[in-house]
C-alpha cells in the first residue's frame, strides 16, 4: 500500500523536464503526395514559467519524373523558436498545453535534374540534358499555434499549425527548387504547413503535484 | 469501483482529446491539399524565338523597312527543316533557333533577287520556365556570318535569347 501510495504521488506530480517529439504527419506525408518524403524530431524545455524553448530539426527529400524531366532534391533544416503555454490561463491544473510560438527556420539542400526533353517542333526535340547538382539555402520566420493533449503521464500527442514568411532564399539561374525542406513550395513567399507530433517528456524538475502547491 | 471509474474517465478523455485533435487535424490537411492544388497556365509555350528587324542606313538617317515576298528557311548545312513565305511585307521575323547544334542556318530568299544565308552561333543553357510547364534553352549569340548579296551588315543587338520579347539583331539593307 505504501508502495501503491509512492507511485501514485510521483504519477500525481507534474514534472518539468525536456520534451522530446517526433512529427507523425510526416509518416502521412508520402501517402497523399508520393513525391516526397522525410521526417522531423523536436525537442523543447521550459525556460521562463510557461515559455518553452524549442529546436526542431528534420529532413525533406522530393523526387519527381515530369514527362519532359526527371527531378530529385534532399536536404536538412533547422528551426529554433519559443512557444508560450497559454492553458494555464483557462485552466490552472491542466497538464494539456494550448501554444502559440515563434520560429526561425533555415535549411541547406541540393537539387538536380536529369533525362531533361525540351520539345520542338521545328528542329527536333532536344534530350538527354541535366541541370548538375546544386547546393542552395533559405530560411524564414513561423507564427505558430496547436495544442498537445496528455494522453498517458508526460505522453502527449499534440498538433500545430504554422504560417512561414519567406525571409531570404537563394536563386538557381537554370532551375527553381519545387521544395524548400521545412518551408514549402519554393515559389511561393508565404507557406502554411502542419505537424501532427507525440511528444514524451523525461521528468527532469519536479514542478508541482495536482493541488497545485509547490513541494 | 471508484478506481474503476478514475480509469473509464481517464480512457474516455483520452479518447476525446485523440479524436478532438484528429479531426481538426484532418480539416486543415483537407484545406491545405485543395490550396497547394492550384496550378498556373504556362506563359511561354511557343518556346524561346529569335527576333530580328529589318533597316535601311543610306548614310544619313537610319529607317526601319519592310521586306516583300520574303521566304524564310531554317535548316543546316545538309537540308532544310522550316520554311515560311510571307504574304504581307514584314518589318521583322522570328524564329527558334536549333538546340540540336551550336549554330543555326537562317536564309533569306527575296522573290527574283539572290538570296542571302545567315548562320547564328550561340551557346545554349538550360532553363526551368516551371516544374509544371518544364525547361527551354535559352542562348547567347557569340558570332553571325552572313552573305552580302542583298544584305549589308548585322548588328547583334541583345545577344541573350531568352523569355524577354526583345529584337536581337538589326538586319542592315
Amino acid at each position: 500500500m505504501v508502495l501503491l501510495a509512492a507511485a501514485m504521488q510521483v504519477f500525481s506530480q507534474e514534472w518539468k523536464g525536456l520534451s522530446l517529439g517526433a512529427d507523425l504527419s510526416r509518416f502521412m506525408v508520402p501517402l497523399i503526395d508520393s513525391t516526397r518524403y522525410g521526417w522531423e524530431i523536436s525537442g523543447d524545455f521550459e525556460l521562463l514559467k510557461d515559455v518553452f524553448g524549442i529546436v526542431e530539426i528534420g529532413s525533406q527529400n522530393t523526387a519527381f519524373d515530369h514527362p519532359n524531366y526527371h527531378y530529385k532534391s534532399g536536404g536538412g533544416y533547422t528551426r529554433v523558436g519559443v512557444d508560450y503555454n497559454y492553458m494555464k490561463h483557462l485552466d490552472p491544473e491542466s497538464t494539456d498545453q494550448l501554444l502559440v510560438g515563434l520560429r526561425y527556420g533555415f535549411t541547406t539542400f541540393w537539387h538536380e535534374a536529369d533525362e531533361i526533353i525540351v520539345p520542338d517542333p521545328v528542329w527536333g526535340d532536344f534530350t538527354g540534358g541535366s541541370i548538375d547538382r546544386k547546393w542552395l539555402g533559405a530560411n524564414w520566420l513561423e507564427i505558430t499555434t496547436g495544442m498537445r493533449a496528455e494522453l498517458l503521464r508526460n505522453l502527449y500527442l499534440g498538433w500545430s499549425i504554422r504560417f512561414r514568411i519567406n525571409i531570404w532564399q537563394q536563386t538557381d539561374d537554370h532551375m527553381q527548387p519545387y521544395h524548400v525542406p521545412g518551408y514549402g513550395r519554393a515559389w511561393n513567399n508565404s507557406a502554411v504547413g502542419i505537424n501532427y507530433s507525440l511528444y514524451y517528456k523525461i521528468p527532469i524538475i519536479k514542478k508541482r503535484n495536482q493541488s497545485g502547491k509547490t513541494p | 469501483m471508484g478506481l474503476f471509474a478514475s480509469f473509464q474517465q481517464m480512457h474516455h478523455q483520452l479518447k476525446m482529446n485523440f479524436f478532438q485533435n484528429l479531426r481538426y487535424c484532418l480539416a486543415v490537411i483537407t484545406v491545405l491539399i485543395m490550396a497547394s492544388c492550384e496550378e498556373l497556365p504556362c506563359k511561354h509555350s511557343n518556346g524561346v524565338q529569335l527576333t530580328a528587324g529589318f533597316y535601311v542606313y543610306n548614310g544619313v538617317t537610319l529607317t526601319d523597312t519592310s521586306l516583300q515576298n520574303l521566304d524564310l528557311e531554317l535548316g543546316n548545312d545538309d537540308s532544310t527543316v522550316y520554311q515560311v513565305q510571307y504574304e504581307k511585307s514584314v518589318q521583322s521575323i522570328s524564329f527558334p533557333l536549333s538546340m540540336l547544334a551550336d549554330s543555326s542556318l537562317v536564309v533569306l530568299h527575296y522573290g527574283n533577287l539572290q538570296s542571302d544565308t545567315i548562320t547564328i552561333h550561340y551557346t545554349q543553357s538550360l532553363h526551368l520556365e516551371s516544374h509544371q510547364c518544364g525547361f527551354d534553352e535559352f542562348f547567347e549569340i557569340t558570332k553571325i556570318q552572313t552573305t552580302n548579296h542583298q544584305l549589308d551588315s548585322i548588328w547583334i543587338r541583345n545577344e541573350i535569347v531568352d523569355y524577354v520579347q526583345t529584337e536581337h539583331l538589326k538586319i542592315y539593307f
